[in-house]
């Protein structure tokens, strides 16, 4: 038998905080407004004064959570206080928690003794900056933002380097944000990305600093910076930079990188050339800007995964570009693959559209160019290229010197006799996908370099198959010869991410042996959508799967 | 002065040229300004030097701790108790020690002096003997580590760390032994008694150190100080029977003026590190800048110098400092004032010298500072301008819960039972 509810008389909760002897008389409100209750606090000592502090039950309460609200001027003098005074404490009040109000409101008022004034009348918050300092430096930020600006952001595409450096970034004037980096193939696509947009030159400095700034140590005046500057640069350079000749037409950005946070300091453009239509540059003060990474090591693994950086470095050849192709480059470009190239000579159909990466948009065009398009403009860290043509005639002209790893998503036999051939020349990594009609198994074959995917003149596809089909298993289309696998996007999922998986483990250099890894779909989904199928001996599964991935040695 | 040159620099020589350069200098600059600093400047100063005061409660256990040191070298290793001396040395010993602008620990430095020759048959090689150390204390948890001189003993439970030195008397080796690589500076003679030999794990040598001694000249150049202000002689003596052995108070008057000097400016070291304005690699080490402001008052002293109040006396000390330093053959020498053959500027001309740079950005720095407090007119902005440089934004912290005016928390308040722990939730950011 569970436990009953949590006693939620209204009239509990209401006295209990008109009678709690810890707390004023009610502010006055209107109705609808959080209802705000002084606390009575005793014991601070001089200097460590929070102004008022109340007890905030937001007109929801006890639906909504209870907090507690300092005087607003110790946000940023005051750890964990955010921009409007509230409180913020490990443990927040939360309905649902299991408790009734009162006894939320009782915890609540505790952890903020116990673990927030207390302590901070010790000292011992004092150095809690420290822990967040991305935090505090965008209430900072968000302080100076006014709807006028003319910049608001700065897109960082690099990480943070030993040496100062300095180069020109790039302010998209619509957009108000500047694309820093030095990486210029990465910046034209990203400022393709972001469209059309009115583009300036920013000179830019920037500097690694050994420890995160907070608010008593971040450069408040352009003299403050200077001295940082100083402190890793020669004179002469600091002189370039900072005094910039009268009427200097370029703005200046100085981002310093600490371990943990980056800050953008914009420096005013002088004389005249500071206003510009509808938003002028500030010309008096200098505006700190919020940092927000766009790196590939970030977009692509938020520093989780240093294989990213690795993968950067290679370049893939997909053959195909139609569901299963598209999902794939799709796939990569996200795992951070510097380069794709696709190769597709087919234009996009509207039977195409319930299960291909592209969309309406795309009908009666290049699946590969849209692809590399769509792609590029989602995903830039990933450089797309196409080649509208087949891939026999792709492989006939071309060799495979310059590429690190082939994905075939073709499902065709030509093509993967060819492709043995040309690897032959020039070994490289090699995946062979495909998927069986209605998804009921999907395989990625693994060819490490110098592995090849058939040992004779049969092509082995079919023998390692999970099911035998009968001949009529392909549809046809109505009044056309073409004929289809039947299967949604959804089902198809499974193979995307068995082959997307399955692709980067070699890329990543963890396959050495020929392997085949498989997917196979459940006696139930089989039953109900492929009864026509015959499961093969090696590809049964105990009773009560829905599916399997099974890993086999391959041997061609 | 070659490199063999045994004499010490003309500090005094140094401080007049310094002085007759600067003050053509000051007089262009500042012609409109006023010399006297408004009192405001100087409490400031004082709250500064109050906030950064570590209260001896946080390591009123040391004693006890360097006990049960000497009582495990005396039981693992078999040495006579009274071969055995450990004592402070660095910040502690001098009343120099200072709040971290960090929540990191304190480093407690300290010295474990073994008089090997009271007991016959010990190590003459250097790396044996700090081994021995080493292995009379590994079973600390967490393990000690290993320093270029010292072992680093961490106290979980503790609000410091002790840096544990290994040494003998500097008479137990002979001149031999002793790492005269350096330019070798004569040390005064009153202070090479308490002389001893630490050892150098990167050359695998011996080499000379002198805290008691640096402690004892840092206190008779405390004591010059008295003749360069304006400030009574019984307030200096007051400061100087505070002073107890092993453990001087580490509260320090503003009349005390080269240690708060030493604190201040350390602090203003620290800060500049905080703020990106120097690498905490490259920062000056405090050793440099307890020397270089002992040798600023010595010269002071032999030219007769005198000052209205501190804060004059702190902007001549900071404007002082790098002249104070010694060049021959581009090469900067920093002698340790009672340890022959130590020169605290050895690493300043490691990767393009990048200490010696680093030092010459932080005075400029720190003159500029202190120009700006004496030449700031505004009373209301004084005390917030002295708190911005010395990085004392926050308030001052209270030893105890309530600072005096009881406990803190909710007034009336319920006693209340244990908290109720609120049933975990999950949630994703």
């Amino acid at each position: 038998m569970s436990a009953p509810a949590p006693h939620l008389r209204e009239s509990d909760w209401q006295a209990w905080v008109c009678n709690h002897p810890a707390l004023g008389t009610e502010r006055a409100g209107k109705k609808g407004d959080p209802r705000q209750f002084p606390l009575k606090l005793e014991g601070i000592p001089p200097g460590r004064e929070l102004g008022e502090v109340l007890l905030v039950l937001p007109s929801a309460f006890p639906l909504a959570g209870a907090y507690i609200r300092i005087d607003k001027s110790c946000h940023l003098s005051v750890p964990h206080v955010g921009y409007d005074g509230e409180v913020c404490l490990s443990r927040d009040d939360e309905p649902g928690c299991g408790l009734s109000p009162i006894d939320r409101l009782d915890a609540l008022l505790e952890e903020f003794v116990a673990a927030f004034l207390q302590p901070w009348c010790c000292g011992e918050l004092d150095h809690a900056f420290a822990s967040e300092p991305f935090n505090y430096w965008a209430g900072w930020c968000g302080r100076h933002l006014s709807d006028s600006d003319p910049v608001r952001r700065v897109w960082l595409l690099e990480q943070r380097t030993a040496s100062p450096t300095e180069f020109d970034a790039v302010l998209l004037d619509q957009r108000r944000g500047i694309l820093a980096g030095r990486d210029s193939a990465l910046r034209q696509r990203m400022i393709h990305s972001l469209g059309k947009d009115t583009l300036l030159n920013v000179r830019t400095l920037a500097l690694s600093l050994d420890i995160d700034l907070v608010p008593s140590t971040w450069p408040r005046t352009t003299e403050a910076l200077r001295r940082v500057v100083a402190g890793q640069l020669p004179e002469e350079r600091v002189e370039r930079f900072f005094d910039a000749p009268p009427r200097c037409r370029q703005p200046r950005l100085l981002l310093l990188h600490g371990p943990r946070c980056s800050y953008g300091f914009l420096l005013h453009a002088t004389g005249a050339a500071g206003r510009r239509k509808g938003r002028p540059w500030p010309l008096s003060r200098m505006q700190p800007l919020m940092v927000q990474r766009v790196d590939p090591a970030w977009t692509c693994g938020r520093d989780q995964h240093p294989e990213v950086a690795w993968r950067q470095t290679k370049r893939v050849l997909v053959l195909g570009a139609g569901a299963l192709g598209s999902q794939l480059v799709d796939q990569l470009a996200r795992a951070g693959i510097g380069v794709v190239h696709v190769i597709d000579p087919d234009r996009m159909e509207a039977p195409n559209l319930g299960r291909h990466l592209l969309g309406f948009d795309a009908l009666g065009h290049l699946k590969a160019a849209w692809l590399a398009s769509h792609i590029g403009t989602l995903l830039p860290s990933c450089q797309v290229e196409y080649s509208e043509c087949c891939a026999v005639t792709w492989l006939a002209k071309h060799g495979l010197s310059d590429i690190d790893c082939v994905l075939d998503l073709t499902g065709e036999p030509e093509v993967r006799y060819q492709l043995d051939a040309a690897r032959q020349n020039h070994p490289v990594d090699t995946l062979i996908g495909w998927m069986e009609p209605f998804v009921a198994a999907a395989h990625a074959c693994l060819l490490p370099a110098g592995s090849l995917w058939s040992k004779s003149d049969t092509d082995p596809l079919h023998a390692c198959q999970a099911f035998d089909w009968p001949d009529d298993v392909l549809q046809r289309e109505p009044g056309c010869s073409s004929r289809f696998q039947s299967y949604t996007a959804a089902e198809a999922m499974h193979a995307v991410a068995l082959i997307a998986t399955a692709a980067l483990d070699l890329l990543d250099g963890m396959i050495s042996t020929p392997t085949i890894r498989s997917w196979v779909r459940g006696e139930v989904y089989i039953q109900s959508h492929a009864s026509t199928a015959c499961r093969r001996q090696w590809a049964e599964l105990p009773a009560g799967l829905d599916g399997a991935q099974m890993t086999r040695s391959w041997h061609g | 002065m070659s490199p063999n040159n045994t004499n010490i620099p003309d500090y005094a020589e140094l401080e007049a040229h310094s002085r007759r350069r600067r003050s053509i200098d000051e007089a262009v600059a500042i012609l409109a300004k006023s010399y006297g600093m408004p009192d405001a400047v100087v409490q400031a100063i004082d709250e500064v030097n109050n906030h950064i005061t570590v209260h001896s409660d946080r390591f009123d256990d040391l004693d006890d701790a360097y006990r049960e040191l000497a009582e495990r070298l005396e039981s693992k290793l078999h040495w006579p108790r009274d071969a055995i001396w450990i004592y402070p040395q660095g910040s502690v010993s001098t009343q120099t020690l200072i709040r971290p602008p960090t929540s990191a620990k304190f480093d407690l430095d300290a010295i474990c002096q073994i008089d090997l020759g009271r007991f016959g048959g010990a190590q003459n090689d250097p790396m044996t003997f700090f081994d021995q150390i080493g292995a009379a204390i590994a079973d600390f948890d967490p393990a000690p580590e290993a320093k270029k001189r010292c072992w680093q003993i961490h106290y979980p439970n503790q609000a410091y760390s002790i840096d544990l030195t290994p040494a003998v008397p500097a008479g137990y080796l002979s001149r031999p032994q002793m790492n005269t690589r350096f330019v070798a500076f004569d040390s005064e003679p009153r202070y090479t008694h308490t002389a001893v030999a630490v050892v150098n794990r990167p050359t695998a040598q011996w080499t000379s150190s002198n805290p008691k001694g640096m402690a004892s000249w840092v206190d008779d150049q405390a004591i010059k100080v008295a003749g360069l202000l304006s400030v009574p002689r019984l307030v200096m003596d007051a400061v100087m029977k505070a002073r107890v052995d092993g453990l001087p108070e580490q509260r320090v008057p503003l009349s005390d003026t080269l240690r708060v000097a030493i604190r201040l400016f350390k602090r203003h070291r620290d800060m500049a590190v905080r703020r990106g304005e120097i690498r905490a690699e490259y920062q000056p080490i405090s050793i440099v800048i307890v020397t270089l402001l002992g040798r600023c008052v010595e010269a002071m002293t032999a030219n007769q110098r005198r000052f209205d109040n501190p804060l004059q006396l702190l902007l001549e000390l900071a404007d002082l400092l790098q002249d104070m330093v010694y060049w021959e053959g581009g090469r900067a020498y920093i002698p340790n004032p009672t340890a022959r053959a130590e020169n605290f500027a050895e690493r300043w001309h490691e990767e393009d010298s990048a200490r010696a740079k680093a030092f010459v950005r932080w005075t400029q720095n720190l003159v500029s500072d202190l120009l700006s407090l004496r030449n700031e007119t505004n009373p209301g902005r004084v005390r917030e301008r002295v708190r911005e440089v010395f990085g004392c934004t926050d308030a001052a912290p209270s030893p105890t819960p309530g600072g005096g005016n009881g406990p803190v928390g909710l007034a009336h308040n319920r006693p209340s039972a244990a908290p109720r722990p609120i049933p975990a939730t999950k949630g994703l950011a």
